[in-house]
């Protein structure tokens, strides 16, 4: 089904979701998404298999990501995801929404007196 | 020779962490899962072992062809080893060292899995409430029309007995659906 640019998700992207999308910055592999992620964010976010599996299926079914062939490592072929323009549009609509947040953050802490 | 043991044991539907537990307390005990089944495990004897044990549900179509074999080689990749299916519900135990503790690690992904099993019983729910009715449409017709055919003659009086089973069988999947559904509000 093709998605127009202009239409990215309204809702605001799930912290897994997030991730997965930042982590195809580059087309990677599910097990590199994984580690991507892991390493990225010091380990705080572990993307499980399941979580990953539905998010992939669900992002290309959305048009945010593509398969982008298999890549053999070893014995193993593993396929490869890359971002569509949809799906960097969804990324960065999430980046302005949480630049403003954290902007909206940082008043809060200094009228309170704690800013950073 | 490795000595295998089957031991029998029937969860239903909304169990998956009881029956997790039960596979990581035969672990414990030094029997290792080999093969899953609807009611038969076949376990192996092994050293007693710290094993994490994790159910997943999942639809024909990712069960099925280049599906399933990317849906399992993200499951390798991460850890995780599929030691077999029965129906839709596949069996995973961690190696050391997997990537997460966890198969499903947000709660989005967490909801959709019971959504899954929710649709799969509603259907077979839905199948299971049309065949009461007409088990008891068939019932009741025996009992009234006087004589009737030789067939219901001869095999009226399996009706009530299927009829009360048919009946009991929509009432045990209304009930794991309610367990589902709680656990479905409990995710937010």
């Amino acid at each position: 089904m093709a998605h127009s640019i202009a239409d990215p998700p309204t809702q605001p992207l799930t912290e897994s979701t997030f991730c997965i999308l930042a982590a195809l910055s580059e087309p990677r592999h599910g097990y590199a998404v994984m580690q991507w992620v892991a390493e990225a964010t010091a380990g705080r976010v572990k993307l499980g298999p399941g979580t990953l599996y539905g998010a992939l299926t669900g992002l290309q079914d959305k048009g945010l990501i593509v398969p982008a062939g298999e890549r053999e490592e070893g014995a193993e072929r593993r396929k490869v995801y890359a971002l569509t323009e949809r799906g960097r549009s969804a990324l960065t609509a999430e980046v302005a929404r949480l630049d403003g947040l954290h902007a909206l953050g940082l008043r809060a802490l200094e009228t309170l007196g704690g800013g950073r | 020779m490795n000595r295998t043991k089957t031991f029998w044991r029937f969860f239903l539907a909304h169990q998956d962490a009881q029956q997790e537990a039960w596979l990581e307390a035969q672990a414990r005990r030094g029997w290792h899962l080999v093969k899953p089944g609807i009611f038969g495990f076949r376990f192996e004897a092994g050293e007693p072992r710290e094993d994490r044990y994790r159910l997943d549900f999942q639809t024909t179509s990712t069960l099925t062809g280049q599906a399933r074999l990317d849906y399992l080689a993200l499951f390798r990749d991460g850890g995780w080893d599929c030691l077999g299916q029965a129906g839709n519900r596949c069996y995973f135990r961690a190696r050391p060292g997997a990537l997460s503790p966890e198969i499903h690690t947000d709660p989005e992904s967490r909801k959709a899995r019971i959504r899954r099993e929710l649709r799969v019983l509603g259907a077979v729910g839905g199948l299971q409430v049309w065949n009461t009715f007409q088990v008891g449409a068939r019932m009741s017709r025996a009992s009234w029309q006087e004589g009737g055919s030789a067939a219901h003659r001869t095999l009226g009086w399996l009706f009530p007995p299927l009829f009360v089973l048919s009946a009991l069988t929509v009432l045990l999947l209304g009930w794991c659906s309610w367990k589902l559904w709680r656990a479905l509000r409990a995710e937010g």
